[in-house]
């Protein structure tokens, strides 16, 4: 079970991600952190925070005018299917509870009794928290939707990205979600941030694969890194 | 006198007579005008000039059309101005800047028609603007800035002759002017992927052949002409996997934006759920599937025209009554199937009797609002219009009432005083709003919401269907008790129950005394029993709203979707109901671009596609998205 010091962990690596990332040309500061792993003082966190709030709020002036900042429930589903693997979204018992060798050394599962019953094994994780996502399936006529970054829709993702993370197969070389093979890294973030030039990629790819080189825990913190950073989820 | 009515909008001008005859402040000594002559007022115009706009007055330019505008509507249209809420024209410094508040106006094209009917001294509606000149020499800019509205918003002007008829003699002149450019289009590649990500619902994938090598690497870096943006379009959507993308994604978007999927409930005021909750997400599907089935086969406009309805195992037995005066009959998909089609009753007889459209809205001819909402809702739809519920304003005299909308008797108010029947009263009955001023008539008259009051009649709080009976229980018999455990209706209470009162309901029994009565039970019945009456109400004529011999009269709500659409159809259109493009060219933008303004292009390249494609959406869309609106960087 995950503290809610740990989510607001994961939140200001988040965050972190959020403000920096507003100038697109600091994409490769999203990986400088990986999402599980990530302690910042509460100093930091507060100063995220306001960077944060300041660009929701310069962001929010655009809302119902135009232009999609964020990927909506459904198009966020789409994506890690079609640029990691089908699958990854899955929600796994061992996510809810440790087992007992994990619980022994003190290792938390990722999603805890913050989501209390609203979690259940082999549910889909987007659509658990579609209402948080922007569900463009409960868009009314007069609508406009996913046009402001909001803390709700950073914290859903950075759950999205950790079960995603754990999905991910990286003992397979050939796994499409794993940034640890040769090349794997480049080609993740080629599928999954198609806008970006290549020579942009080509400079954090080595990064992503740098991250995502050590033990279990590490790939896992970076693919989450990555899917859970603002660069990720603004990509259009 | 203010009014309080579920529904009298601002998007009509017609509140401007009353502008001019009441409320809204006047220059202190505005120059008599003549009346128009009825001939557009020429300037002297250069020889090159003449050549360029030969038989029309010269444009002015956009400087001063804005300067035009804000000289002679700012002061009743202005912000804090009594008619503001019938259209808002902003601040000097706004209006001045440039033209993007009137491009992105939904009225728009009502703009240019008040112009038009004041040029031709026209008594048609929406009522000719401005009531006044501030002087001679602005009375003699109407001809050029009618010129630079025909110039600048063709697309407007093209909805003007959809909405109000032929503007003759101005239509043949209409000059397209296509000249909307973005100020930066995006590349080619980015292009690309944001059509992918938007209309198949995720990024482009560079490393497929079929999607990397669509463009040449000189067409993925620079900006994406119209050449670029068709190829990708038509690629990819040439491709069968990426076409059932598209329809799960971009079709499916796109019929629940249209259908108000987010909108429909299962709970409203009442403490007895119309719907259960597991039902809900198959009704918000109801219309994007059926969209799905028949968007390749059947124009547009006939897709609302449909008598069929898709369901599922569950959504089947709300289509299933054996009710007398209300049967319907709906078989649920075999075992293994999710979707089947079900032939609507003649009562439901489109889109618009569905059970998603109805709980879209969940309301009554029992509530307050008199079934408004559920026309309003229709009317946005189909032309993509907002109209504002309880909008009070200076009511202006009314225009006389064509004779079909007096049959019915439903004639019913409010009292603000409840317990004082001698206190001010509003009205909400399908006669009584319509008849109360041009305000009111803009949407109860010339939006039809009259009409509706009656159509939607017959359909309860959740969309099923009403009978006599339900109300009074016949001759003999009881209320069903349903009604009476939903408390949609006041049966029966005293007089001095506490809550809502009993009183702020009564029905103008004796017109001749003004004897009011409270509404009963046999009062909604009788009602209900109208509808025997095939010619129950009314829709005017959009171009002769005073002329009952041109309004069609049913009480059908088949008959009254076809009016609105098809009325102002030309006689030799080659795809009837183009007045519906309008609504398609607002849900577009919103759909895809989280956009709640459209534009010119988007108007004139989707109005385009669908004379040219036989009304089909599939084309429309594609339109959509080729044009340099969604290609534009910042969109």
């Amino acid at each position: 079970m995950r503290t809610w010091f740990e989510r607001l962990a994961v939140m200001s690596f988040v965050i972190s991600n959020a403000v920096a990332c507003s100038a697109k040309s600091t994409l490769s500061s999203d990986l400088t952190v990986g999402a599980s792993s990530s302690a910042k003082s509460a100093e930091a966190i507060s100063g995220s925070k306001q960077l944060l709030d300041q660009k929701i709020s310069k962001e929010t002036k655009f809302k119902g005018v135009q232009g999609f900042l964020v990927k909506d429930s459904e198009r966020l589903r789409n994506t890690i299917n079609e640029c990691l693997d089908a699958g990854l979204l899955s929600i796994k018992a061992s996510m809810i509870t440790a087992a007992a060798a994990d619980a022994a050394a003190g290792r938390k599962v990722i999603l805890g009794q913050t989501f209390s019953g609203a979690l259940t094994s082999g549910k889909d994780i987007v659509e658990v928290l579609a209402a948080d996502l922007y569900d463009p399936l409960l868009v009314a006529r007069t609508d406009t939707s996913a046009g402001t970054l909001t803390l709700d829709y950073l914290g859903a993702l950075a759950t999205v990205a950790d079960v995603v993370a754990w999905n991910c197969d990286f003992a397979n070389p050939s796994a499409r979600c794993n940034c640890g093979a040769p090349d794997g890294a480049k080609k993740i973030l080629q599928r999954c941030i198609p806008s970006y030039s290549d020579a942009q990629i080509d400079n954090v790819a080595k990064v992503f694969a740098s991250r995502c080189s050590g033990d279990l825990a590490s790939k896992r913190a970076a693919l989450a890194s990555f899917l859970s950073s603002s660069t990720f989820a603004e990509a259009r | 006198m203010p009014i309080s009515v579920w529904n009298t909008c601002l998007s009509t001008l017609v509140a401007c007579l009353a502008c001019a005859a009441a409320s809204c402040s006047r220059p202190n000594n505005p120059i008599p005008v003549k009346p128009p002559s009825g001939k557009p007022v020429l300037q002297a115009v250069s020889k090159k000039d003449a050549e360029v706009h030969a038989g029309r007055p010269v444009p002015l330019t956009a400087q001063e059309a804005l300067q035009f505008i804000q000289t002679n509507c700012s002061e009743c249209h202005g912000p804090g101005k009594p008619l503001n809420a019938a259209f808002a024209i902003p601040s000097e410094e706004i209006l001045l800047k440039d033209t993007a508040w009137l491009e992105g106006s939904a009225l728009n094209q009502t703009v240019y028609q008040v112009l038009i009917n004041k040029l031709n001294n026209a008594s048609t509606s929406p009522s000719a603007m401005p009531p006044e000149f501030k002087s001679e020499a602005e009375e003699k800019k109407l001809g050029n800035m009618v010129s630079w509205f025909q110039d600048a918003f063709p697309g407007a002007v093209r909805e003007a002759a959809v909405r109000f008829g032929d503007t003759a003699p101005f239509r043949s002149q209409i000059a397209v002017n296509l000249s909307y450019k973005c100020n930066q289009l995006i590349s080619g590649w980015e292009f690309q992927n944001r059509f992918s990500l938007r209309a198949l619902g995720r990024p482009a994938d560079p490393t497929r052949a079929s999607e990397g090598m669509i463009l040449t690497e000189a067409e993925k870096a620079a900006p994406a002409t119209a050449e670029v943006r068709r190829k990708v379009v038509e690629a990819l959507l040439s491709t069968p996997e990426l076409k059932t993308a598209f329809e799960n994604v971009a079709l499916t978007q796109l019929a629940k934006k249209i259908a108000n999927a987010g909108a429909i409930v299962s709970k409203g005021k009442t403490a007895q759920p119309p719907v259960a909750e597991d039902v809900l997400q198959d009704l918000q599907s109801e219309f994007s599937e059926l969209v799905k089935k028949y968007y390749e086969q059947k124009s547009y406009p006939e897709l609302f025209l449909l008598n069929k309805v898709m369901v599922t195992a569950k959504t089947a037995p709300l289509y299933t009554s054996t009710k007398a005066g209300a049967i319907e009959t709906c078989a649920a998909p075999t075992a293994g199937v999710k979707w089947a089609e079900c032939t609507l009753s003649e009562q439901r007889a489109n889109f618009f009797g569905t059970r998603g459209f109805l709980l879209s809205k969940p309301t009554s001819m029992l509530q307050n609002n008199n079934n408004y909402g559920r026309g309003g809702d229709t009317w946005q739809v189909l032309f993509g219009e907002v109209l504002m519920a309880n909008t009070d304003g200076v009511a202006g005299d009314p225009k006389p009432i064509i004779s079909c909308l007096n049959a019915t008797q439903d004639r019913r108010w409010k009292i603000k005083d409840k317990g004082d029947l001698n206190s001010a009263k509003a009205a909400w009955g399908a006669i009584s709003v319509p008849s109360y001023g041009k305000v009111c008539q803009g949407c109860h008259l010339n939006r039809h919401l009259a009409a509706a009051s009656v159509i939607y009649r017959p359909f309860g709080f959740a969309g099923e269907i009403m009978v006599p009976n339900d109300m009074d229980g016949g001759t003999n018999g009881e209320p069903i008790k349903t009604y009476k455990d939903l408390n949609l209706i006041q049966l029966n209470r005293p007089a001095n129950a506490t809550g809502e009162d009993d009183r702020t309901h009564v029905t103008l029994a004796d017109p001749a005394s003004k004897r009011y009565e409270f509404i009963s039970p046999k009062f909604f019945a009788d009602l209900l029993r109208e509808m025997d009456n095939k010619e129950i109400t009314c829709i005017p004529d959009s171009r002769s709203p005073d002329d009952s011999s041109k309004a069609v009269k049913t009480n059908s709500l088949s008959k009254y979707v076809e009016t609105l659409m098809y009325q102002n159809d030309a006689p030799n259109a080659a795809v009837r109901g183009s007045a519906a493009v309008r609504g398609l060219t607002r849900f577009l933008p919103s759909t895809f671009a989280n956009s709640n303004q459209t534009n010119l292009e988007v108007i004139s390249a989707v109005s385009s596609a669908f004379e040219a494609e036989g009304g089909k959406l599939l084309p429309m869309m594609k339109a959509y998205f080729q044009s340099e609106t969604f290609a534009c960087s910042g969109n």
